[in-house]
């Protein structure tokens, strides 16, 4: 069953001088619930946009998004996003006060904190501050923080680009995980090949010239990332990544 | 207390004018005896009176123009305008404006003081707003938070740290002006306060009264410090890790 449904969406921004600068143009996408989605492209070519106008977060000029079949004009609690910057935790609160925010603790049982926090592998640091954790337990706690909403849809924008390769494959790692346990759907924005085989059902390769492809991917769980079949797929990949990279 | 001790010393042996500065046991004595007189206190009861009196409306009304200018991008270049024009200007230079629209009275000191304190608290409140990040508006937005919520639970945790700051300024602000304003228009309706207080000892050459007046209001203002914005900037300093921003 269709989750999530855009028809014709296009997005200029505005330069300094007036002019507009299009990132997308008559744009469609279609995910099913459940499905991982991952978006797939060279920087700048609207990849971020598209997945903040898919939560609702900026408006598309033209055409709409549905979810679940109603109109997506503002963003929505089943569909919670876990942005690119560490900064985006709130550095008033503790880790577990992020993650109920804006509920208090004695509105949540503590049964619940403890087993989301667990899930997450930040139980430790539920007292800690956002300035005493590092850029890797700052996107675990931001991932708790979007689960605690209870959200059939989880829009990652590139979460894991400022980590190092190990907590990459941790992170990447726990979100399938999550992703299958929870049953949730994905779309995963990255510009990370090897991110996007390891997490995808289907992967969306968007080009600088505002085209966009999909393919499914082939390769079976659990994957091995040094499998011979991930490798040749990741070259396949890289190879219509190149193709798609002509300037607007 | 080395220093202390050559001072005493020095006093004593009338190398130092007690006139121009008297010895330390001296100037205790003075701050002492303005102490069981009652006249100190109030003074600082009087001084502190009219600091409550101007900066509850003056700390309202900047608050709700940084929140306008927030707000509406009209509004913001009004009070931008009016902030770049009279932020620098000291409340002293406004006396005879305040003494020409209102005539003599307690009002002329609040009305300084108020001025003292709208600009310096409005410039901070509408930089914490500025510096609230996107993302955590988007964040509240992504909760199905209301306006009201975004408010209290976004905006106003999130401009704090500049809230903060502006309050410390606007309170001294607040301090100097009402001193300042008491120096130059004396005892209002029979009272006096702090200002007032070391500007007669002045008049009547009472050095060691003077002085017990100036360490009154030092005291005052390591107390409010200490007792207010210390324990304020330690609980704030402990969940962000970084010290205070101010604009």
């Amino acid at each position: 069953m269709v989750l999530l449904e855009a028809t014709g969406l296009s997005f200029s921004y505005t330069r300094e001088d007036g002019t507009a600068y299009p990132v997308l143009k008559d744009f469609s996408l279609s995910l099913d619930e459940g499905e991982s989605l991952v978006i797939l492209g060279p920087s700048g070519c609207g990849k971020s946009t598209l997945l903040k106008i898919l939560g609702g977060f900026l408006r598309s000029r033209t055409g709409e998004v549905l979810y679940r079949g109603r109109r997506v004009e503002k963003p929505f609690r089943r569909g919670q996003m876990v942005f690119q910057d560490p900064q985006q935790l709130l550095p008033w609160l503790t880790v577990e006060e992020n993650m109920i925010f804006p509920e208090r603790r004695g509105r949540v049982p503590k049964a619940a904190r403890d087993s989301l926090l667990e899930k997450v592998g930040i139980e430790e640091f539920r007292e800690s501050y956002t300035h005493q954790l590092s850029g890797g337990m700052k996107q675990r706690a931001a991932l708790a923080r979007a689960l605690f909403a209870l959200p059939e849809l989880l829009f990652m924008d590139e979460p894991f680009v400022s980590l190092d390769a190990p907590s990459r494959q941790e992170l990447q790692e726990m979100v399938l995980k999550l992703w299958k346990d929870e049953g949730l759907s994905l779309l995963f924005v990255t510009h990370d090949v090897g991110e996007a085989l390891f997490l995808a059902d289907r992967i969306l390769i968007m080009g600088r010239d505002y085209s966009f492809t999909y393919m499914a991917n082939p390769l079976p769980y659990p994957r091995e990332r040094w499998s011979e079949s991930f490798l040749r797929e990741e070259i396949r990949i890289h190879s219509l990544l190149e193709a798609s990279r002509s300037s607007r | 207390m080395l220093l202390l001790a050559l001072w005493q010393i020095l006093s004593l042996s009338g190398q130092i004018n007690p006139l121009i500065l008297p010895a330390p046991t001296a100037l205790f004595a003075g701050f002492l005896s303005g102490l069981i007189t009652g006249e100190l206190m109030a003074g600082l009861a009087n001084s502190l009176l009219l600091i409550s009196l101007a900066m509850v409306p003056s700390l309202i009304i900047a608050f709700l123009m940084a929140l306008g200018a927030y707000r509406s991008p009209f509004i913001n270049r009004i009070c931008e305008r009016g902030a770049a024009l009279f932020h620098p200007l000291p409340g002293i230079a406004l006396l005879p404006l305040f003494i020409l629209w209102t005539g003599l009275g307690k009002q002329i000191i609040v009305l300084t003081v108020i001025h003292s304190v709208l600009w310096p608290f409005y410039v901070n409140t509408r930089a914490g707003f500025r510096e609230v990040s996107l993302l955590w508006l988007d964040l509240g937005r992504n909760r199905e938070l209301s306006e009201a919520g975004i408010f209290f639970h976004i905006l106003i945790p999130g401009a704090y740290p500049y809230i903060l700051s502006g309050l410390k300024v606007a309170w001294a602000r607040a301090w100097r002006a009402v001193i300042a304003a008491e120096m130059v228009y004396g005892a209002i309706g029979g009272r006096g306060g702090m200002g007032w207080y070391i500007y007669q000892k002045r008049l009547f050459m009472d050095t060691t009264g003077m002085y017990g007046g100036i360490l009154m209001l030092m005291i005052t203002g390591l107390v409010v410090d200490r007792l207010l914005f210390v324990p304020l900037e330690r609980g704030m300093q402990k969940r962000r890790g970084s010290s205070i921003g101010s604009a």
